[in-house]
């Protein structure tokens, strides 16, 4: 069973990805996050009382309010390696701007860019996505 | 008496008539003794008129020595004729052949009218006329009857000598009354003969004299030669720099140095004549066919100098020309040549009687080579003054202010009009003002270190000196530097710009520069905030459409409208991203990266292969030999919008659609051929197909922006877009644009 981080300002969002999710893989355990604030909040009590809750696939939006997804990804940085290598991170963004796909994919946790809106093709490209093994920029 | 007494007393017969005998003795003696006394006495007297005439002679002599003119000697030898051999008259006449005057004659003793002068005059002339020539002809003659018809004379004695040589003959008459005078009693041959050695010593003296004059007149000749000389050396010393006024002034001494009537100098390019002091030419040019008279006379001869006589013949070849004034008279004339080219004749017009002999023909030679050289001078003047014009036209029309310094003085030497302008100074003021007053002073140390390198030749140009005006204010000047030859030395040649306005014009533009990409990064950020902004609530449309789509149980008809919802929102959808295609190629700078083209085209054509349900064939053909660089951003979108355009203007309801591409690519360009089978595009819209929102066929949607972002992007990486089409059977967009791998990898 897998389970999905969304990150996203927009509540429509949250709810559409939501809901597409749960069509394709009902067994799926879903947590919304309105912003990424909250979900780093989240994710740092969750590593330290809840591991077994770490998420494996986080849906992160670019464009958001005080903290956006590329500083959510440097944040994301700042935790245990090992926890990190756990994670997929897919950007999910309505940007067709070039040099966020460039800088997206400087992020080893990164697996892939999608642009809006979730599609059920998109939710098996996600499911089908093995973790990989990168190296670490200190090595 | 005591000795008488004596004898008487003595009263001898025998002793008496011995004393008597004694007394006779003695009587006879004392007789004898009288006449050698007389004879004495009268040897006494001759010898006194002896030295009498002997002084009288050595007077003359040294009088006759101190003689200066013929009729003072004239006088001096009849005085002394009358003193030697006291006459009464003496009448003296002198005869010098060629002195054009008539014979020079004098009498002492008796007035004489002009008549009885002029008639004695002829007799002395006409005396011994008969003899023959080369004999030293010294005659005395007593013939008085002759005389005695001019002038009441008792005896006359006459003496003609003459010098054989000089044919000098000199006539001594003298008239005799009175009883003493040597010559009353009949000549004696001792008187003959020193009449004959006095008018030997008269004739000697003329000689003497004559020669003496003619070496004086011979010498005053030289002296006025040699003042003429001195004078026209000194003319020559004096020559003037302006070749013109020489060249006056060796015409004027053509003539003057070879005593001529006048002189011209011909020049043969215009017919100009230049003439000495009243040397009269009027009306030279008023006929044709009287062009360069000299010339044609001096064409007579195939030398370079020419002597001919003016003759009625040569002259009535010119028909009423000046040239007829000098008739008869000796025409001396030498060609000029400059580079063997003639370019005129001077002439000098002589009097017939002037020989004309190898020291003429030398000086005319001479003359006309010092014409020549003034000439070569004029040329070389007349250039020079030219290219200094030239120099200064350039110069006055330059908007480049001109400095010209002589770098040996420190002085300014020449500045023209814009460099007054630029400085705010009078012409005059800028030549007085040395490198500190244009200048700021702070930066005086600088702008000197420069022109010393740039008068070194080490740089030639400057940018950025700061100069200073007349109101001190400081302006900025490129200069550049050169080394000229001004008025025939090498000087140091500064050319100033002033690049004040430039300065500020490049600030200005550096500093909108800078605002230009403030803002360009603020509207990049604008539209990207925008297309964000404007699609999120699209893409959320799209969203819900795909999650009613997924749920069964939808109405058809609500199912039929969602699709609508879709298509519409998709179109919305569409319009935005072209927009922000659009806007990012104006925008972005242009980045240069390998590109692939094959993945390149099969992922764009998998990407929107979708936007039909109709089965589109993608035949692609490449053929690359090197690897191709350009914007893979740029490009990407560019084949998108062809390739989309072949799909979705594609003939519907064909079953073979289908889209052929064929590239090449090399290391200078991509040339690739996009050809189609769908509905082509209508003649009359093929010219305005790039243009922007141009829209030339309404069977599928779109903005009318695709192909114009085509051509903008090729405008960006060096490229060209052109279409063939046939409507109805298919359209062909050929596209080319550039291999940066050069400048990018290298």
């Amino acid at each position: 069973m897998n389970k999905y981080m969304l990150i996203d300002d927009d509540e429509f969002f949250l709810i559409l990805n939501k809901d597409i999710i749960s069509l394709s893989c009902p067994e799926q355990e879903v947590r919304e996050f309105n912003s990424a604030t909250a979900a780093l909040r989240w994710m740092e009590e969750t590593l330290e009382k809840a591991p077994s809750d770490w998420p494996e696939n986080i849906l992160l939006d670019i464009r958001m309010p005080f903290m956006n997804g590329f500083d959510f990804l440097e944040k994301l940085k700042n935790f245990p390696e090992a926890a990190i290598r756990k994670v997929k991170v897919f950007m999910m963004t309505s940007s067709l701007d070039e040099r966020d796909f460039i800088k997206a994919r400087t992020y080893p946790f990164v697996y892939n860019y999608f642009t809006k809106p979730l599609t059920m093709e998109m939710i098996e490209e996600i499911e089908n996505t093995t973790l990989k093994d990168w190296k670490s920029e200190s090595a | 008496m005591s000795n008488a007494d004596k004898h008487s007393l003595n009263n001898d017969p025998l002793e008496i008539l011995e004393l008597r005998k004694k007394y006779e003795e003695l009587q006879l003696r004392v007789t004898r003794f009288s006449v050698i006394e007389q004879e004495l006495i009268h040897a006494r007297n001759r010898l006194d008129r002896e030295v009498m005439i002997y002084r009288h002679l050595q007077d003359f002599n040294a009088r006759a020595l101190a003689a200066t003119s013929d009729t003072d000697y004239a006088q001096l030898v009849a005085e002394s004729m009358m003193d030697i051999f006291e006459l009464e008259v003496a009448f003296v006449c002198i005869d010098i052949p060629n002195t054009g005057d008539a014979a020079c004659t004098h009498i002492e003793g008796y007035p004489l009218s002009g008549e009885q002068r002029f008639q004695l005059q002829l007799y002395c002339m006409n005396l011994f006329t008969d003899l023959p020539p080369g004999t030293l002809r010294s005659f005395v003659t007593r013939e008085t009857d002759k005389v005695r018809t001019i002038i009441p004379l008792n005896q006359v004695v006459t003496i003609q000598v003459k010098d054989p040589q000089l044919n000098i003959t000199i006539t001594l008459l003298g008239g005799i009354t009175k009883k003493g005078s040597l010559f009353y009693e009949p000549l004696g041959k001792d008187r003959e003969a020193s009449f004959v050695v006095f008018s030997q010593q008269v004739l000697a003296y003329q000689v003497n004299l004559f020669k003496t004059q003619t070496i004086r007149d011979q010498y005053r000749i030289l002296e006025v030669e040699q003042k003429r000389i001195v004078s026209i050396a000194e003319n020559f010393l004096d020559f003037d720099t302006n070749p013109d006024k020489n060249i006056q002034k060796i015409v004027e001494l053509s003539s003057q140095l070879m005593n001529g009537v006048g002189s011209v100098y011909e020049k043969i390019e215009n017919d100009l004549l230049y003439t000495s002091a009243g040397f009269d030419v009027s009306g030279f040019a008023e006929k044709e066919g009287n062009e360069n008279i000299c010339f044609k006379l001096t064409q007579q001869s195939e030398r370079d100098i020419v002597c001919l006589q003016i003759t009625e013949e040569i002259t009535a070849n010119y028909i009423s020309t000046w040239i007829r004034r000098y008739t008869g008279k000796t025409f001396l004339a030498a060609i000029l040549r400059i580079d063997k080219k003639p370019i005129g004749t001077l002439a000098v017009f002589l009097e017939a009687s002037t020989p004309v002999n190898d020291n003429i023909f030398q000086l005319i030679r001479i003359l006309s080579a010092a014409l020549t050289v003034e000439e070569r001078r004029k040329y070389a003047l007349k250039a020079l003054s030219e290219s200094e014009e030239k120099y200064r036209m350039i110069f006055e029309g330059t908007p480049n202010g001109i400095i010209v310094a002589d770098p040996d003085i420190q002085r300014f030497q020449y500045v023209n009009k814009t460099a007054c302008l630029m400085f705010g100074y009078t012409e005059e003021e800028l030549l007085s003002k040395s490198l500190d007053d244009l200048h700021p002073a702070e930066s005086a140390e600088q702008v000197i270190n420069l022109f010393s390198d740039m008068a070194a030749g080490k740089i030639s140009q400057a940018r950025n000196v700061p100069c200073m005006n007349k109101q001190q204010q400081v302006f900025y000047s490129d200069v550049y530097t050169n080394k000229i030859s001004f008025g025939g030395r090498t000087m140091q040649a500064g050319f100033f710009t002033d690049v004040t306005r430039q300065r500020q014009d490049q600030q200005a533009i550096l500093k909108t520069n800078i605002e230009l990409k403030k803002i360009n990064a603020e509207l990049d950020n604008f539209v990207y905030s925008v297309s964000h902004d404007l699609r999120s609530p699209l893409l959320a449309i799209l969203g819900l459409v795909q999650l009613i789509n997924l749920n069964q149980e939808s109405q058809p008809l609500v199912k039929k409208y969602i699709h609508m919802i879709s298509t519409s929102a998709s179109r919305m959808d569409d319009t935005i991203k072209e927009i922000l295609e659009y806007s990012r190629n104006a925008r972005l700078e242009v980045k240069t990266g390998e590109i692939s083209f094959e993945t390149m085209i099969r992922e764009i054509f998998n990407d929107i292969k979708h936007l039909t349900t109709d089965e589109v064939r993608l035949d692609l053909h490449i053929r690359q030999t090197d690897s191709f660089y350009s914007d893979p951003y740029r490009v990407n979108t560019l084949f998108k919008n062809i390739i989309s355009n072949a799909i979705k203007y594609r003939k519907k309801g064909k079953e073979d659609s289908y889209i052929r591409i064929d590239l090449l690519a090399d290391g200078e360009q991509a040339l690739i051929r996009f050809e189609d089978n769908g509905e082509g595009v209508e003649p009359e819209h093929q010219d305005r197909i790039f243009d922007m929102f141009y829209r030339a066929s309404n069977s599928a949607p779109g903005t009318g922006l695709g192909l114009y972002i085509c051509k903008e992007i090729l405008n960006n990486i060096d490229g060209t877009i052109a279409l063939e089409s046939v409507p109805g059977e298919g359209a062909v967009f050929t596209v080319k644009f550039a291999n940066k791998k050069t400048t990018t990898h290298e």
